[in-house]
């Protein structure tokens, strides 16, 4: 299912469908992985809950939530059984 | 940057690369891919090395002897790519274009070749000769990936090698393969844009530019960069109207097929390059174990959500902790030793029968501030210095940034403020230049005007000795202080960082990303030997350049008299209702001012202005200047405020220079002088008043 990179659960991975962000921020991503149809992983929240490390290309990349909720992910498996675990909107 | 001989102190300001003869060659590559290892390897030198990004902000240049090859080899600061337009990357993307260069060294990861080879493709297209350089082989090996180098040399056209940066052989092998001969690399960008091309490189063939160099062009003017691309223009001597027929023929091109958006075709022509990257990637790559994707267990404990905040606490006492009980012993060592110097030039001089009015300057002024900064300055940093460079090359710092960055978030700031932050507390001067890996400009300035508020190691061991006067007995205790006070620091840090971003930089956090780099085992004897040679002589060097002449000056102005005081007294009169409002004194006033050069004499100047007028007193321990300063109406009161106006008060010329060459405004170099004076004084009168309610 398509959802946020944002609110991809701690080890969870997605394929990247696509990114929302623009100009220079869009082709830093780029460069550094975040391609679209590559595999990235949620690894940690920071202790303060922002950032998230994610792991794409074999690389460690922190994001914060703001930025990661603008790429979007297809997620592997069938989701839906529990939404609550699931964080909603964006803090 | 790291800190080094050259990129702290006066050598921050001038970064030419230095033109030899013989061949040029740079080095480029992803941030923190080994590039500064293994060009210390190659040329003998030691630019610091480090585990994080960004860690090269500048230029650093070098020569290697290979055979009857004269070489100077250039490290460029690490990018991504060359499309990127922010500060941190812009450096290393002019070079690969408009360096007069005759080889460039693409160093890449093996652990992830696709990633890289984005880069080394990209270059390829652009430079004729262009030499990979597969690195960090021995990292791979343990994680079960090898590289299959002549698959990729004949996919890349270009010499591949392997190689692990702290061997020599490698190193050796490298240099070998940079005299061949290569071609520039052409990527198949799909019908649309390779006709695009066929059309400009028509347009242009005219002013006999080569093929490569008409593709390059071509794409370089689908990325709207005006200033680029007229500099690209000069280099090809390209002659101004077809340059201007090529623009708008490129403009055009963009509305029709892109509705003018710079994204659109520029997310084409990466696709482009990243499916050749990994498609030579997988050729070339066998995986023998699947990647993990886990964190290790050290990270689980470094950013875990209980055990973040204790550990990176407990690192910093147990540092701190070291530095005070380790510079304890070597610096009552060096304070007898100067005492014993001043005493036998004292009896030296009066047996050759010179007159005082030449012995005592040199004895009570040069030989005893010389004597206080050698003494009391040089042991902790001899000390702070390797371990903070240790927990630099096992790639904490990101870490570091990552655990803090959501008090960043909220003060509007960049996250990597924390990382240039830790680069101010080695040398302030250092960590301004270090803001250039921050790309928003608001949150660059924000890091630059804060930035000294980290105390350098040019007041660190100040804190250190006042706080091992007043307020603490054992080394524990002081570091414990210590730790509160770079707490302190922080806060006001981060408290400042939201108000600026809520008046005169106002703005909304701007994108960033962090990378978290793998663990590396760092080189802990090099790291040692280096860090202390090379700081031990930096300081020693600037303990003669600036404590001795200063020493001299004290001396002077303490003993010529002008009516019946010394015009150190008047001066000190003249400062002292403002000193004593933010509750010092003039004496203390005077030394933050005469250390504008190098904070290291401020406490210097203060000892000499309080015992100059009384008769000769030897302060052989810190006890007995505990006295000196009592003695002189110090109080509890008087201390804090110290420590507070040592930590917030205008930052060293050196920072301040290189505050005007990061900003080129005189306005910003004034700012930067200003704020951290401000705060410095609201601070102390906010002491001052508890200290008054308490009493």
């Amino acid at each position: 299912m398509l959802t946020a990179m944002s609110e991809l659960r701690k080890g969870e991975s997605g394929i990247i469908k696509s990114i929302e962000h623009v100009g220079n921020m869009r082709r830093r991503l780029i460069d550094i992985g975040f391609n679209v149809g590559e595999r990235v992983t949620l690894l940690a929240h920071a202790p303060l809950g922002e950032p998230s490390a994610f792991y794409i290309k074999g690389s460690v990349i922190a994001l914060r939530r703001n930025d990661a909720s603008l790429i979007t992910v297809i997620t592997e498996e069938e989701d839906g059984t529990d939404p609550k675990k699931r964080r909603q909107g964006h803090s | 940057m790291g800190l080094t001989l050259k990129s702290v102190g006066k050598g921050i300001l001038d970064d030419k690369i230095t033109d030899g003869d013989g061949m040029t060659v740079l080095m480029s590559g992803n941030p923190n891919v080994g590039k500064s290892t293994l060009f210390n390897c190659l040329t003998g030198m030691h630019q610091h090395t480090g585990n994080w990004t960004g860690k090269t902000v500048s230029l650093a240049s070098g020569k290697v002897r290979y055979g009857d090859k004269r070489i100077t080899l250039i490290d460029l600061p690490g990018c991504f790519s060359l499309n990127s337009r922010s500060e941190e990357e812009r450096v290393a993307r002019d070079c690969i274009y408009f360096e007069n260069y005759d080889s460039a060294v693409v160093v890449c990861d093996a652990s992830c070749l696709s990633r890289h080879l984005y880069l080394a493709l990209q270059i390829c297209q652009v430079s004729p000769n262009t030499v990979i350089c597969v690195n960090l082989a021995d990292e791979a090996k343990k994680r079960g990936i090898t590289v299959d180098t002549d698959a990729l040399s004949k996919r890349l056209k270009a010499p591949c090698v392997l190689t692990s940066a702290k061997k020599k052989s490698d190193c050796k092998k490298l240099i070998s393969l940079l005299e061949k001969q290569s071609h520039t690399l052409e990527i198949d960008y799909g019908e649309r844009i390779e006709n695009y091309i066929s059309d400009i490189y028509s347009l242009v063939i005219g002013s006999g530019i080569s093929r490569s160099d008409a593709r390059v062009f071509a794409l370089r003017l689908l990325d709207s960069d005006e200033e680029f691309c007229e500099k690209l223009k000069s280099k090809l001597s390209l002659p101004n109207p077809i340059y201007q027929e090529a623009k708008s023929f490129s403009v055009s091109f963009l509305d029709t097929h892109y509705g003018g958006s710079v994204d659109l075709v520029s997310d084409e022509i990466s696709d482009a390059i990243i499916k050749r990257a990994n498609s030579i990637s997988s050729e070339c790559v066998t995986e023998k174990k699947a990647s993990k994707t886990a964190l290790s267990f050290s990270d689980r404990l470094l950013i875990g959500k209980f055990t973040a905040f204790p550990i990176m606490l407990a690192l910093l006492f147990f540092i701190l902790w070291l530095t005070v009980k380790g510079a304890n012993y070597p610096s009552n060592m060096l304070r007898a030793l100067f005492n014993e110097l001043e005493a036998i030039a004292r009896t030296g001089f009066n047996n050759i029968g010179l007159p005082t009015f030449i012995s005592a300057p040199i004895c009570e002024g040069i030989i005893r501030v010389t004597g206080w900064v050698v003494s009391v300055m040089l042991p902790p940093m001899a000390i702070f210095f390797p371990m903070f460079t240790l927990l630099e090359d096992v790639g904490y710092l990101p870490r570091f940034a990552f655990n803090l960055d959501r008090c960043f978030s909220c003060s509007h700031a960049c996250g990597k403020q924390a990382l240039t932050m830790c680069m101010g507390l080695g040398c302030n001067a250092a960590g301004v230049v270090g803001c250039r890996i921050i790309d928003s400009p608001r949150e660059r300035d924000i890091a630059l005007l804060t930035n000294s508020f980290m105390p350098c190691n040019g007041r660190f061991p100040m804190l250190i000795a006042i706080i091992g006067i007043f307020f603490a007995s054992s080394g524990g205790a002081t570091a414990a202080v210590l730790v509160g006070v770079l707490a302190m620091a922080v806060a006001v840090t981060l408290a400042v960082s939201y108000m600026l971003s809520k008046t005169v930089l106002r703005g909304k956090p701007s994108s960033f990303t962090l990378e978290l780099p793998p663990f590396r085992m760092p080189n802990v004897g090099q790291v040692i030997t280096r860090s202390i040679f090379d700081r031990t002589l930096f300081v020693l060097g600037r303990a003669i350049s600036v404590a001795a002449p200063t020493g001299l000056f004290i001396w002077l102005i303490a003993n010529i008299n002008i009516g019946n005081a010394s015009i150190l007294s008047h001066a000190t009169e003249l400062l002292d209702p403002i000193g004593r409002f933010i509750g010092l004194d003039g004496v203390i006033l005077l030394g933050f001012l005469l250390g504008l050069p190098a904070n290291e004499i401020v406490v210097p100047v203060i000892i000499m202005a309080y015992t100059s007028g009384s008769a000769l007193t030897d302060y052989s321990s810190l006890s007995e200047l505990k006295n000196v300063f009592i003695n002189n109406g110090w109080t509890a009161m008087t201390a804090v405020n110290f420590i507070i106006f040592t930590v917030f008060h205008w930052p060293c010329s050196t920072t301040l220079l290189t505050v005007k060459k990061e900003t080129s405004s005189i306005k910003k170099t004034a700012f930067a002088f200003l704020l951290p004076t401000a705060v410095g004084i609201i601070l102390c009168l906010v002491s001052r008043l508890i200290f008054f309610i308490c009493q």
